[in-house]
């Protein structure tokens, strides 16, 4: 039995009711940012200078802009399903970036392979898979040490990450329905209780057209420059002190990580820094242990079904990461095993071109050159035309 | 799972608080057990099962052999957990100081391929201390395998201390047994783990987010000024990153009427290296005092005892020839105080202090870079110019404030004050809501906390 003293009970209840009152601004707050899903954002009606700014949206926000498009409007012949690695992956690789039907990249946040596997679920229930290619980004092992190729990261919308992977068996079922709600509940959770929530639940309708122009934006010399200390401050607290508006979102660096029509975003305003094995590969730090070999290949191969469900061609890509020979890291390994695992999928392996700057924008992210070549790759291989 | 997680604060913890609280008097200890047992397990089902065999080894073993624990009795009774603590967290650093082949790597590919077990060197040390202190007759082995296993595997100290002996918690925990009515200090222990979140988030994970601005920068363009700058950084963020765990960790044990020791004593207010030891990670050091340093000789052999000492603290805090050069500098500090005692002990208290804290912020670096990296850090900061590039007098008046909180005020004043002398801000009910609040609404800006990896 508990007890407690009559002064404490005071305090308790004070305590309660000021953290449920605070949790309550932010469920409300939460509830108030407009999803992109529903309407839907069309890319296709963009120009193909212009650019959606993500600046100022939550991560949440962020991914529903592309799971909108996804769900509301036809695919493409080629789609690219990819984490933030893929990101600069654009029309232009297949020399084709004034065909929006062609190609369009579907990357947001961090996702894995348990993630693209329900977002692929998803969208075929809804009839809108790409028609010829689709192709799959694997996060290479060294990039984030074994991160984000089968663990979770929180990204996509609850009603998806319900869409749980078949497990075998009452316990395989129930061991993975219990995983996919406790998904769900941690999802909601790190979503709501969020600062970058919390702020711009109550700030983020003061700003103005998120679809610029990036040309028309330097042409019409309509560039606002903040005052310093104003541009110091976090993103989302800007607003607060009045920097918002029209052409807020005209700003050069509202432009980093702005999505082109293709879905992609332009290195040009990317803000990084090239470095050689940036990820140290900490062995406290490993998002790979003995056995997740399995787990990599079953996802893998759940993956590849939906593809040959529809006689569409599935292609897994595992890029590089710009380091040196570390191939014999813990989390390389364990994701080699994974891969022989499944010799009958297709995939492109391109962890060895590991050592050439010019294909890297920094040490996670491919660059335009790169794209090329896994382009001209997938031309010879005839798995594009 | 970490104390600065979601899945930690809204679900685990209320509702091991509610299941605690609701469970009749003989079920406490296995609903505590039980509870700990999924905190840990949250890791990994191989680093749990380890973790239940080592349990139920000493237990058993002390058990068979309370009469007879001589020495070679208490090898057997610690093999299983120091075999565990070796193949899980030295194996790599064996295998690459003896340059071991891939032969060998593939032989033992299961144990180097097994995440480290989170807090694999704190119950170690405390299964150790227990199997000795039966042996030295200083306490009964206890018979009840539940009380036993809550000891070990209580979830505020599972992970990152205090150290426990067992005869810290056993009257403890013979209460939860025993009493009828519980009356826990909620309030205290809210206000430890909504300051101690606040303080991991605020401080420690901010200071970490600075060091690693100059993480982006080759350390060639670094200057000086960046370089003090970063150790300042990293002094205060694995000093609040510790802190704050253990805070969190009283303020917990507190919730289900355990009560932790303190394990920091505000240790940048020593004087001396010696004093240091003394207030940073308290249970540590008495740890190896009781276990090593005594049983060696103690003052015998002064500079031999204290070199072999703080290599193993170095050893115990990570897997790497830095860790080891880290203790070894600790060693050669303290032999430093204790050769010059006469004349350090007359340095004006502020000077003592600002020494010390200089002394000890030096080998900070060393918990993060590797002894080559650490020698050219070293070595650019004496070339390097002062100026400054990459921090800004932003980043120094934020250090500024934390060095005043840590230096400038006293927590028996506001954090582990008497009820008699409440603090109108901390012990404020509203205050402390909103400080949970924050700490909650920027938990996506945390990161786990460094001592997990020990």
């Amino acid at each position: 039995m508990l007890s407690i003293s009559h002064d404490q009970r005071r305090g308790l209840a004070l305590f309660g009711l000021t953290l449920g009152l605070l949790i309550g601004a932010a469920l409300w707050s939460s509830a108030r940012l407009p999803s992109y899903r529903d309407p839907p954002f069309d890319f296709s009606a963009m120009s193909s200078p212009q650019l959606f700014v993500v600046n100022q949206l939550t991560r949440r926000q962020e991914g529903s802009v592309k799971v909108g498009f996804a769900e509301a409007y036809d695919p493409p012949e080629i789609g690219l399903y990819a984490n933030h690695v893929f990101q600069f992956f654009g029309s232009e690789a297949f020399g084709r970036n004034d065909d929006a039907r062609y190609f369009f990249n579907y990357w947001y946040a961090n996702l894995a392979l348990p993630e693209i596997y329900r977002y692929l679920r998803h969208i075929e229930q809804l009839g809108r898979l790409p028609k010829k290619l689709i192709l799959i980004q694997i996060t290479s092992p060294n990039i984030d040490n074994g991160q984000f190729i089968i663990n979770f990261g929180n990204e996509l919308p609850p009603d998806l990450i319900l869409l749980g992977n078949e497990g075998d068996g009452i316990l395989g079922k129930t061991r993975r329905f219990s995983e996919i709600a406790w998904n769900a509940v941690e999802n909601w959770m790190h979503q709501t209780l969020n600062y970058n929530t919390f702020i711009l639940g109550f700030l983020q309708d003061r700003y103005g057209e998120r679809v610029v122009d990036s040309e028309s934006c330097w042409i019409r010399d309509v560039n606002v420059s903040l005052p310093a200390l104003v541009g110091r401050l976090p993103m989302s607290v800007q607003p607060i002190v009045g920097a918002y508006g029209e052409h807020y979102f005209c700003q050069r660096r509202m432009l980093s990580g702005a999505f082109r029509r293709d879905g992609s975003t332009d290195p040009a305003y990317a803000e990084t820094q090239l470095t050689q094995n940036e990820d140290l590969l900490k062995d406290a730090e490993r998002g790979l242990a003995a056995g997740d070999e399995h787990e990599i290949a079953r996802q893998m191969r759940a993956i590849d079904a939906i593809g040959r469900r529809h006689d569409t061609r599935l292609v897994f890509v595992v890029p590089p990461a710009y380091e040196s020979e570390r191939d014999d890291s813990v989390v390389n390994q364990v994701f080699n095993r994974g891969l022989a695992l499944v010799p009958e999928l297709t995939i492109i392996d391109h962890r060895e071109k590991r050592s050439d700057a010019s294909l890297f924008v920094d040490y996670r992210h491919p660059s335009p050159k790169y794209f090329r070549i896994l382009a001209d790759e997938m031309r010879r291989g005839g798995i594009v035309e | 799972m970490n104390f600065n997680s979601l899945e930690f604060l809204a679900l685990f913890l209320p509702m091991t608080f509610i299941s605690f609280y609701a469970a009749p008097m003989r079920l406490r200890l296995p609903v505590l057990t039980a509870a700990s047992l999924v905190f840990y397990g949250v890791s990994g089902l191989w680093v749990l099962g380890a973790f239940a065999v080592a349990i139920v080894w000493v237990y058993a073993i002390v058990i068979i052999c309370k009469n007879r624990l001589k020495p070679l009795a208490i090898v057997i009774a610690v093999l299983v957990p120091a075999f565990f603590l070796i193949m899980f967290k030295y194996l790599t650093f064996l295998l690459n100081s003896f340059q071991a082949g891939p032969d060998a790597r593939s032989f033992f590919w299961l144990f180097l391929s097994v995440l480290l077990p989170a807090g694999i060197s704190f119950y170690t040390f405390e299964l150790v201390s227990y199997t000795i202190d039966v042996a030295d007759r200083k306490i009964e082995p206890d018979h009840s395998l539940t009380r036993f296993a809550t000891f070990a595997t209580f979830f505020p100290h599972l992970i990152a201390g205090p150290i426990m002996r067992y005869s810290d918690l056993r009257a403890q925990l013979l209460l939860l047994e025993k009493q009828p009515t519980l009356r826990p200090k909620i309030g205290s222990g809210l206000k430890l783990l909504s300051i101690g979140l606040f303080c991991k988030v605020f401080f420690a994970d901010i200071c970490g987010l600075a060091v690693s601005r100059a993480k982006t920068v080759p350390l060639e363009q670094l200057t000086a000024i960046d370089q003090l700058t970063e150790i300042g950084f990293w002094s205060m963020q694995i000093y609040y990153d510790f802190w704050a765990y253990s805070v969190m960790a009283i303020g917990l044990g507190r919730l289900f009427c355990i009560e932790l020791p303190v394990n920091f004593r505000e240790p940048y207010r020593s004087e001396n290296p010696r004093e240091f030891w003394k207030r940073w990670h308290v249970t540590l050091s008495y740890w190896l005092r009781d276990y090593v340093y005594i049983r060696m000789g103690g003052r015998e052999n002064y500079v031999r005892n204290i070199l072999i000492v703080f290599a193993l603290v170095g050893l115990w805090h990570g897997a790497g020839w830095n860790f080891v050069a880290w203790g070894i500098y600790h060693g050669l500090l303290v032999i430093l105080y204790h050769a010059t005692a006469p004349a350090w002990n007359r340095l004006p208290r502020p000077v003592a202090i600002a020494l010390t804290f200089t002394l000890v912020s030096f080998g900070w670096p060393l918990f993060f870079l590797s002894l080559n990296d650490y020698a050219m850090f070293l070595r650019h900061l004496i070339t390097a110019p002062w100026h400054t590039m990459i921090y800004q007098p932003a980043h120094w008046i934020y250090l500024g404030v934390i060095g005043l909180v840590t230096f400038g005020i006293r927590e028996q004043d506001w954090l582990y004050n008497q009820l008699d002398s409440r603090n109108i801000v901390t012990d404020s009910p509203v205050v402390l809501a909103i400080v949970m609040f924050m700490g909650l609404l920027f938990l996506s800006l945390s990161t786990t906390f460094i001592y997990f990896r020990f």
